[in-house]
């Protein structure tokens, strides 16, 4: 069994506004080297896979048709034994 | 005229939208269930309602995008049937691929539920040919991810084919409140390419009887009695 991790994050230029509401409270917080937050979203998924190639496959077919909105989202994903 | 509501796991205006068609319009509306197909000649159109179907878990639209149903809705549209998608009905098109762009969270991230004011860009839809051209009327504006984002490629397309149908002019009662959502153009509905498909962040059955306080909505549903009496044509 192995395990896919995906990370999902706005495309450059795209509007993030939970983002941008974090960001003044972490200088409130006082951690002025904190430059830039994005906000995205992470998916764990156990893959049934021969191999990390066939497991490669499946991840990119399943956020292709259903966790990443490509109009807006890009993603990465790492590919880990259980 | 014979519509098909579709029931989204979540959907809440179904029960208005099916309404409307039998108790004001007079005609025939059935449900459909998200797990069942259905034949697209047993229908001319298809509304897609409103409300956070399948919870919004993943996107607005994403998971209902997927549903069996679906299959039969773009079956349908692909044969010319009227589609109109409502509020969450909008974003589940959009997820769907039969109309293209997104929909991004509110630009301040608060669920907006006020009377917006809209102009009728476009009258020369099966949805909107009871308007007037530029008119402005007041719709119910009920969403947290409602601010519409497309590529430049898209939005031009949009432009140059006339397909911008609705645009937000104003936001509250009086159309002074700041814009909560931010939609690109001020896009408030579009249709696709073949002018059969509509999809709206509005909600027009909510403003469809004298019950409600306003009656702008109606003339949307009218409308499309309108086109089929009137013989079809796009």
């Amino acid at each position: 069994m192995l395990v896919a991790k995906i990370f999902t994050f706005p495309k450059a230029g795209v509007l993030d506004p939970q983002g941008s509401a974090i960001k003044p409270v972490i200088s409130n917080l006082g951690f002025t080297n904190v430059k830039d937050i994005q906000t995205g979203k992470y998916f764990e998924v156990k893959i049934d896979a021969c191999d990390v190639a066939e497991a490669r496959k499946t991840v990119q077919e399943l956020c292709s048709k259903v966790l990443v909105n490509p109009v807006v989202e890009d993603y990465e994903f790492e590919i880990l034994e259980a | 005229m014979r519509c098909a509501v579709i029931q989204f796991a979540g959907s809440s205006g179904d029960g208005d939208c099916c309404h409307v068609f039998k108790n004001i319009l007079g005609q025939s509306a059935d449900y459909v269930f998200h797990k069942e197909t259905f034949k697209p000649a047993d229908f001319d159109i298809v509304v897609l309602p409103g409300g956070a179907s399948h919870g919004d878990y993943l996107r607005p639209g994403a998971l209902s995008a997927h549903t069996k149903v679906m299959e039969s809705v773009k079956e349908a549209a692909n044969s010319g049937k009227l589609i109109l998608g409502i509020g969450n009905g909008f974003q589940i098109l959009l997820e769907a691929g039969l109309l293209p762009g997104t929909m991004l969270i509110n630009k301040d991230i608060k669920f907006y539920a006020d009377e917006v004011l809209v102009k009728v860009e476009n009258t020369a839809t099966p949805f909107t040919n009871l308007y007037k051209k530029d008119e402005v009327i007041r719709l119910i504006l009920s969403c947290k991810y409602g601010s519409y984002f497309a590529d430049a490629k898209t939005i031009e397309q949009l432009k140059s084919q006339n397909k911008i149908v609705l645009t937000y002019c104003g936001f509250g009662k009086n159309g002074d409140e700041e814009d909560p959502v931010a939609s690109m153009e001020n896009i408030a509905a579009i249709a696709n390419q073949e002018g059969n498909i509509l999809g709206l962040m509005p909600h027009p059955e909510r403003c469809a009887e004298e019950i409600l306080g306003n009656t702008d909505g109606l003339r949307m549903f009218q409308s499309i009695l309108q086109y089929f009496e009137g013989g079809k044509t796009l």
